[in-house]
Parts: C-alpha cells; structure tokens; sequence
C-alpha cells in the first residue's frame, strides 16, 4: 500500500523533532567538555564583535566625563593609598615576628563589560578580555570599588563570561568583619543575599561589613561583598544565617576587575 | 531558499535583541523571551522543519551566550516548542481565538517548564518558589508580549 504524502511529511516532521531531541540531549550530557567549550568560545567571540561599534560610539560620549571622575578617584584613593602604606607596613613587620607565610599577590585585568544577561535565576557577564589577555577560568572579578562581582565561568580567546554574585550557582566564603565570623553567601529567591551556618552565639549586627574571608583560590581576603541587613529569627540547631545587602550595583556596572593570582 | 536565509537571518536578529536589549523589558527581574516568540511565529506561519531547526540552533547560541550551567536545555525547548506550532501551521486561523490562546499559553509553559524548572533542578531554591515567582510570570509576560506582537502582525486572523 503506498503512504500518502502527509503521512510522509508527518513522518519526516517526527523524524526531525526525534534529530533535534536526541542532538540537544547529546549537548545537555557533553556539558563541560572540550568540544562544547570550544564551540561557547566561537559564539563568545562572535558575538563580541557585534559589541565594537556600539563600544566606540559609548566611549565618545562618555571620555571626558569619565576622566574627570576618575581623576577625583585617583586622588582619594592616593591618601587612602598612604594611610594603607603605613599600617600594611605595620602589619608585616608584627606577621614577621609571629612567622607568618606572605599573602597571596593579586594582578588585575582591567576589562569593560560587553552584555549583561540577568534575571533573578542566572546571571552573567561578557566582557572583552579572554585568554589572550591572560584570563583564566575560575578567576575571581571585582568592579571599579574593588567589590566583589563574581567569577569566570568560560573563556574564549577573546572574551569571557562572568557568573555573577547573584547567580543562583554561585558560593562564596565570606567573614563578618567586625565578629570575625566565617559563612558561605549564595543568593535565595525570596531572600536575596544570605549567609548561612554561621554559629547561632556569632555576635553579628545589622550594619556589619562583610568581605571575602580568603579561603578559596577565586577570591583574595578583604574584598568588600556588603552589609548585614537582617539576622533570621528562626534559629535551627546551631547555626543561623545572616541577610546581606550588595554593596555591588550590577545596573551600573560598565567595567569591571578579574584578578589574577601572581606565579 | 530565500525564504531559510531570510528568517535565519531574522532569527540572528531576534537573538542578538534578547542578548543585548532583553534586560530593557525586565520587571522585577522577569524577562521575556522573545526567541520564543519568534519561533511560535515561525511555525504557524511559515514550516514546521524551520522552525524546529532555527530553534535548536537558536537556542544553543542563547545558552552559550548566557551563564547557564546546562547547555543545550534552550536547544531542546525551542526545537519542541518549533514542532508543536508547526502542526498548528497554516490552520491557526481556523481555530476560535480562545483556543488560539490556550494554545499559545501551551507552547509558553512547554518552553518555560523546561528550561526554569529542568535548569534549576539542582538549586536549593523550594519548587514552589521557581513555579510562582519565576516560570508563571515569566509565562504571562511572555505571553502579554506575543499577543501584542501576534495582533499587530495578524497571525491567527482570518
């Protein structure tokens, strides 16, 4: 019995779905490999191309504006500079004679931010500095304030993408600056910024400052992540967590920091 | 042949839209999907194939291009999203509006439930919370932009 042409075109159509179903599901189970790194490297870089015009046009309204700021900055953060010098001088000479190990040394790569891609589920960054600059997977990113942004999740020759803080992946091991005090941060839907398992006898208060406690590779000590807003009432166990507001704003972000660990 | 380039091209279009210019359309962090749109509109008015196809190419592209942490989950959703329309092709207009609609919202939650409820499959985040604060009003707002976009552009009027 021969087959009518719609059921052959039904058949094709369904053969074509079963092609696209089982190439996606393929992708989905070759996540993390190198052929698929490679291929988000192409793309990365393809699209960073698109970024060039509209970069050149952003750069001439913005020059002057940007240099003056920049100038007042310089100038703050050269008396800051000063004061730091004299008690990070301090500091070494008392690590010295307790035997301390020297901290890790960190260099910048200065980087502007192509695209954002946010919603309150996943967050990241494309910015234009890749591997030939020097970037590495898994590098921690901070902004113009030295504030924690977030971390290198993919590399392109390039270009790289950046997870951001509130990315519903991302971790970080964070310390109340004034308690002492040492939590993991991730970000909640319904509460935002919380730092969890921090023992429930921690004296943090509201308005507290917290930084990167420094005990990971991605991120050095001391790098501002923001301020406790709220401690949770319910107390489970032995641990409570701890409500963070950002000091970040990723509305405003145009350039940002990735630092690179020295050899 | 034109007419693979002509919408290839319209779809490149559409992607760069939602990668550069889609946090423009976001409240209180929902943001559209615009691919999604574009790839009903395909399949209804154009060919089921093409739409399947542009969707799983369109949908790997957005995925390397965003943080996602599982690539290829877009691919899927697009190119699922590409054949159910299609078979809706060249007959939509015989189907009473209300019927359209719920056919729209169908494709929608096809899209959204796969790519928010699978992609965060692994998170902490409670089910109720992705369903009620993520997929449902990115769903509707997806689906307030298509029927504006589907009005102006006549789809599913006789």
């Amino acid at each position: 019995m021969a087959t009518s042409v719609p059921q052959l075109s039904r058949y094709k159509s369904i053969g074509n779905l079963v092609a696209a179903i089982a190439l996606s599901l393929l992708i989905i189970a070759s996540n993390g490999s190198p052929l698929l790194s490679q291929a988000r490297s192409l793309v990365l870089d393809g699209s960073a191309y698109l970024y060039v015009p509209i970069q050149w046009v952003e750069m001439l309204f913005t020059i002057e504006k940007d240099y003056h700021e920049l100038q007042q900055r310089h100038i703050k953060a050269q008396i800051e500079l000063n004061k730091s010098k004299t008690i990070s001088s301090e500091n070494q000479r008392l690590r010295n004679m307790l035997g301390f190990k020297d901290e890790k040394q960190f260099n910048v790569i200065p980087a502007n931010v192509l695209s954002d891609v946010g919603s309150h589920t996943m967050s990241s960054l494309t910015v234009d500095q890749g591997s030939d600059d020097g970037v590495t997977l898994l590098s921690g990113v901070v902004d113009a304030e030295a504030q924690l942004v977030g971390k290198v999740v993919a590399v392109s020759p390039k270009t790289a993408l950046v997870q951001l803080v509130n990315d519903k992946n991302f971790r970080v091991s964070v310390r109340e600056m004034r308690s002492r005090d040492v939590g993991i941060l991730s970000y909640t839907l319904k509460k935002g910024y919380l730092i969890q398992d921090v023992p429930k006898n921690a004296e943090v208060i509201a308005g507290d400052s917290v930084v990167t406690s420094g005990f990971s590779d991605i991120f050095p000590e001391h790098i501002f992540v923001g301020w406790v807003s709220e401690i949770s009432p319910v107390v489970e166990d032995y641990v409570k967590s701890v409500r963070v507001d950002l000091a970040t704003d990723f509305n405003r972000i145009e350039e940002i920091f990735i630092l690179k660990q020295d050899d | 042949m034109i007419d693979i380039l002509k919408y290839s091209f319209l779809g490149l279009l559409v992607l760069i839209f939602q990668w550069m210019l889609g946090d423009i359309f976001s409240i209180y962090g929902s943001i559209p999907s615009f691919l999604v749109i574009f790839i009903i509109y395909v399949g209804l008015t154009h060919s089921q194939l093409q739409a399947m196809w542009l969707g799983f190419v369109l949908g790997f592209m957005i995925d390397a291009l965003t943080g996602t942490d599982m690539i290829g989950i877009s691919s899927l959703a697009l190119a699922l999203v590409g054949y159910l329309s299609g078979i809706f092709h060249a007959r939509i207009v015989r189907i009473p509006v209300i019927v359209q609609y719920l056919l729209y919202t169908g494709f929608l939650l096809v899209f959204f439930i796969l790519t928010v409820m699978v992609s965060h499959q692994d998170s902490q985040w409670a089910t109720g919370n992705i369903v009620f604060l993520i997929m449902l009003p990115r769903t509707l707002y997806t689906l307030a932009l298509l029927s504006g976009i589907f009005i102006l552009l006549r789809v599913g009027a006789e």
